[in-house]
């Protein structure tokens, strides 16, 4: 650590021992005054604080350190930050003792166990830290639920004694308020065990991620390596990748995702399903762990590229594989998961919930009814409003299980084995296939490369994919699968301009699924099984 | 003081309907007005006295882009006493 770093960090802690002991000596032994001492110590830890951070920015400045070290200053930072922050509860409190006036009122709440488990987690903040020892960070979190759980019972026992009445109610309310500041010590605690984790784990790390993880690889090591692999998910969810053993490469590991628990839920879920019918498919669960709006899930990290990146950078032969293998695994998901119920979609909805996202992202985009002389175009509402009574009327023979979100980018390939991967399952469901089939044209076409070799490549892969789809429709005797692959093209077109930076590109998308939209809200009933969807709204 | 009222329309159309919005124009070429409407903005435009006709078109590695222009001033009605010219020297 940089110059007398570690020997402020030990001064602080240090510090803060005292002024704990003097806050419960006023809590414990009120004739003794500590009141002015608690203050005055907390000036010194205040310029004790600021002497350590100032130094661990220095550091920075001039150690040129490695993405490990900065995850330690940041962890510093927060043990330091709450330990001031403990400093200051302290003084809150001791504030709060001098307006009790019966100073025998002190003696209804048992102070000392708060006191006892506070020292104790507070002995294990240095060796903790400085050794980076995990045991030790999840001891000093731990203490966060014991001191919750001091705090509710005291509560209970106060409030029951003011319904009782008969006491000093100014004295109850300061009773009240210090454990209250006593319970915020035991959250700053846990602050600082966690940011513990997170300089041992090398990322920033919850209590609870921390022990799912230990929990889920059976890892009675001391160390749980984290390394960030820059995925950036459109669902809000953080993917990190997991080795148990650093020195070991390719060794156990795990895709750590965390994210809401109604998306992670699903997507567990749908994984079972999956695995069931295809186990090669789907990489394999490890874990799944629920706290209360959120969840982590732990699954088999799987060494390939995904489509995207294939599409826009390998050779034709490797494409062309990949491709082959993408539709016959469609084939055989579809026609092995095929059921006989008609499936119905709703595209319009979906389209009409996100429009206004859209507008914001893209407010150049014209919305509006225009008319030039007799030839009016209607506004994009109206259309939406036509083409929903046509979707509502619109239906696929049979449902199948879909992917849900198949863009090319959650479509792995490993070149070596020749395997397919499905990822991202957690919109699966069954239902009408005509959502891959235009999802995944749409992903293709919106990839914003718009010169040749690779744009032609992207068309051939749109026109090959799509007339292998249509083979399947034909066989299956699903003959509206034209009109509704048309909507469904239409949807994706408008809402994947919220991906699409270029403006002129958005626009042109936009313009394009305006199109698909008017040729299809002109249509009668009995056009709707003859309708071919024009393949060159997808070339560009 | 300056008026100034804009119509942008853009869309994608087949060839069908261009022809539409073509005719559509030249009728109003014909009835000596125009009239473009964007929500509840509307801009009428009246061809008259000389017009400016510009045309260009372009080809290059398969694109193509035909513009074609029309611009025109409002005639402004002249009165012929205004401008007394006195010959008598």
């Amino acid at each position: 650590m940089y110059q007398g770093l570690e020997e402020n960090f030990k001064i602080l802690v240090i510090e803060i021992k005292k002024q704990l002991i003097a806050v419960k000596d006023c809590l414990m032994e009120p004739e003794n005054n500590s009141f002015s001492r608690v203050i005055s110590l907390g000036n010194y830890i205040d310029n004790l604080k600021n002497i350590i951070l100032k130094k661990a920015y220095f550091s920075i400045i001039i150690q040129k350190p490695e993405e490990r070290d900065i995850m330690f200053i940041m962890s510093l930072n927060t043990i330091t930050s709450n330990l001031e922050r403990i400093g200051d509860l302290c003084e809150n409190i001791a504030r709060q003792t001098t307006y009790i006036e019966d100073k025998d009122n002190l003696q209804i709440v048992d102070f000392n166990k708060y006191f006892f488990e506070i020292f104790d987690s507070s002995d294990l903040i240095v060796k903790g830290f400085i050794d980076t020892n995990t045991n030790k960070a999840i001891k000093i979190c731990r203490s966060e639920l014991i001191i919750d759980r001091f705090y509710k019972e005291d509560f209970a026992i106060l409030l029951e004694k003011m319904k009782v009445g008969g006491h000093n109610t100014r004295d109850f309310l300061a009773l009240y308020t210090i454990i209250r500041y006593l319970e915020r010590i035991g959250d700053a605690l846990q602050n600082i065990g966690e940011a513990i984790l997170s300089a041992a784990a090398g990322t920033r790390l919850k209590i609870y991620e921390y022990t799912v993880l230990q929990d889920s690889l059976n890892s009675d090591e001391d160390r749980i390596f984290i390394e960030d692999i820059g995925v950036e998910t459109k669902s809000g969810c953080r993917v990190e990748r997991i080795k148990k053993n650093s020195k070991v490469e390719n060794q156990n590991n795990i895709l750590f995702k965390e994210g809401k628990k109604e998306k992670l839920k699903r997507e567990d879920e749908n994984l079972q399903i999956w695995s069931n019918f295809f186990p090669e498919l789907v990489p394999k669960t490890f874990g799944y762990i629920e706290k209360e709006d959120k969840a982590s899930l732990l699954l088999q990290y799987i060494e390939a590229d995904n489509f995207q990146q294939l599409s826009i950078s390998e050779d034709s032969k490797t494409i062309r594989e990949s491709l082959s293998r993408i539709i016959f695994c469609l084939n055989e998901i579809w026609n092995k998961t095929k059921i006989e119920k008609e499936a119905k979609t709703d595209f319009i909805e979906q389209l009409k919930s996100r429009i206004e996202d859209i507008v914001i992202f893209h407010p150049e985009l014209n919305i509006e009814d225009n008319s030039i002389g007799k030839i009016r175009s209607p506004s994009f509402n109206e259309l939406l409003e036509k083409c929903k009574d046509i979707e509502q009327n619109l239906f696929c023979p049979f449902s199948v299980l879909v992917h849900g979100d198949l863009n090319t980018d959650n479509i792995l390939y490993d070149k070596h084995t020749r395997k397919i991967y499905f990822v991202d399952l957690y919109r699966s469901c069954y239902s009408d296939y005509v959502q891959d089939t235009a999802v995944f044209l749409v992903s293709n076409f919106r990839t914003p490369i718009f010169e040749d070799p690779i744009r032609s490549r992207l068309t051939d892969i749109i026109i090959e994919f799509l007339y292998s789809i249509k083979e399947f429709a034909k066989s299956n005797g699903d003959y509206l699968f034209e009109i509704r692959l048309s909507i469904g093209v239409a949807r994706n077109l408008t809402t994947s301009t919220r991906f699409v930076h270029n403006k002129n590109f958005a626009k042109e998308m936009f313009l394009r699924s305006n199109y698909l939209f008017s040729k299809i809200s002109n249509l009668k009933k009995s056009d709707f099984k003859s309708f071919v969807f024009p393949e060159r709204i997808l070339i560009l | 003081m300056s008026q100034s009222k804009d119509f942008n329309f853009e869309s994608i159309q087949d060839v069908d309907s261009v022809i539409n919005n073509l005719k559509t124009m030249s009728d109003g070429f014909k009835k000596g007005e125009l009239i473009f409407k964007h929500g509840k903005d509307e801009i009428v435009l009246k061809p008259e006295g000389m017009i400016n006709l510009q045309i260009k078109s372009k080809y290059k590695d398969g694109k193509s882009k035909l513009v074609i222009k029309f611009k025109w001033k409002k005639q402004v009605e002249k009165n012929r006493n205004a401008l007394i010219i006195n010959t008598c020297l």
